[in-house]
C-alpha cells in the first residue's frame, strides 16, 4: 500500500481473495529464523554493549544509548539478512516449491551473494530502528517512572515506555520502508513477473 | 512509481528518496504509517517485556 496508495481495508481484502487467510503466514519459518538471529542480537546484546561503551550508568549521556542500539541493530541485521531475503521470496512465490527448494534455487542461481541482497539498506534501517527503539525506550522509562511514581522495573513502566518507543520508531523507520519497497521493485520485477510483484505488494501490505 | 523492467528509473537509494519526495511530497515517506505502527506497538511491547525478564534472570542490569 506504500506503493499502490490503496488503503489498508482493500489491501487486506485483496490478499484474502488471492490466497485465503493462510497467505498472511506465508514463509513464516524464515520469519522465525529472522527473529532468532536478528532480534536475539539486537536485543540480547544491547545491555552488554551499552555497558561496554559506558552508557550503562544513570547519568550516562543519552546519545550513547542510541549508539548502543544502532550497533546491536546493525550487527543483528547482518545475521538476519538471509532470512529477510528468503522470507520475501517465499511471500512472493506463487509456485508450489518447498521452502528448502527456494533456498537451493537461490543458491544455484546467485550463490551466497544472493542471500545478502539489500544488505546495505537493511543495516541502515536496522541501525535507525534499534537506536530509536532502545534509546527512546530507555528515556521514556525515566520519564514514566518519575511522573507516575512507579519503579523502572514495574511492568506498567515497561508497558507504557515500550508503547512510546513504538510510536517513535514508526516515525523514524516508516520512510525507509517506503524507499526499500520502492527500490526492491527493480530486483523483484527482474526476478518474477509483474503479477508476482503485485501479489508481494499485497501480502507485504506495501 | 512502478519501475519497468526495460528502464531504470531509480539510480540508488538517495535518487529513489528524492524522486519519491518530488512526486508525492514529504508526507509520502510516511505512507503505511498506521499498519507499521500496528505491527511495531505490540511487537516492541512484547519484545521489551521479554528481554527485561531475561536480563533480570541472567543477572544483567535492566534497561
Amino acid at each position: 500500500m506504500q506503493v499502490s496508495g490503496a488503503a489498508i481495508g482493500p489491501t487486506v481484502a485483496e490478499v484474502m481473495q488471492a490466497g485465503g487467510i493462510k497467505s498472511f503466514w506465508k514463509g513464516i519459518p524464515f520469519g522465525y529464523g529472522r527473529e532468532l538471529s536478528y532480534t536475539s542480537v539486537k536485543l540480547g546484546a544491547y545491555a552488554p554493549v551499552r555497558d561496554a561503551i559506558g552508557a550503562g550508568e544513570p547519568d550516562s549521556p543519552f546519545y550513547l544509548k542510541f549508539v548502543a542500539g544502532a550497533i546491536t541493530g546493525g550487527v543483528g541485521s547482518i545475521f538476519g539478512n538471509p532470512f529477510d531475503v528468503m522470507k520475501t521470496l517465499a511471500q512472493t512465490n506463487r509456485g508450489s516449491e518447498s521452502l528448502g527448494a527456494l533456498v537451493t534455487n537461490m543458491y544455484q542461481s546467485q550463490g551466497v551473494n544472493g542471500f545478502y541482497r539489500g544488505l546495505q539498506v537493511n543495516i541502515m534501517r536496522a541501525c535507525i530502528l534499534n537506536a530509536t527503539k532502545m534509546g527512546c525506550y530507555d528515556m521514556a522509562k525515566g520519564y514514566v517512572a518519575d511522573s507516575a511514581g512507579w519503579t523502572r522495573k514495574d511492568p506498567r513502566t515497561v508497558f507504557a515506555s515500550s508503547f512510546i518507543a513504538g510510536l517513535f520508531m514508526t516515525i523514524t523507520v516508516a520512510p525507509s520502508y517506503v524507499l526499500i519497497s520502492t527500490a526492491f521493485k527493480t530486483f523483484f520485477i527482474l526476478l518474477f513477473t509483474h503479477s508476482h510483484f503485485c501479489l508481494f505488494k499485497k501480502i507485504a501490505g506495501i | 512509481m512502478n519501475q519497468p523492467t526495460d528502464a531504470k528509473i531509480y539510480d540508488g537509494f538517495m535518487d529513489c528518496a528524492m524522486k519519491t519526495v518530488k512526486e508525492g511530497g514529504v508526507t509520502s515517506l510516511w505512507r503505511g504509517f498506521v499498519p507499521i505502527w500496528a505491527r511495531f506497538a505490540p511487537q516492541a511491547t512484547l519484545q521489551l517485556l521479554t528481554i527485561e525478564a531475561l536480563y533480570d534472570f541472567f543477572g544483567f542490569k535492566g534497561i
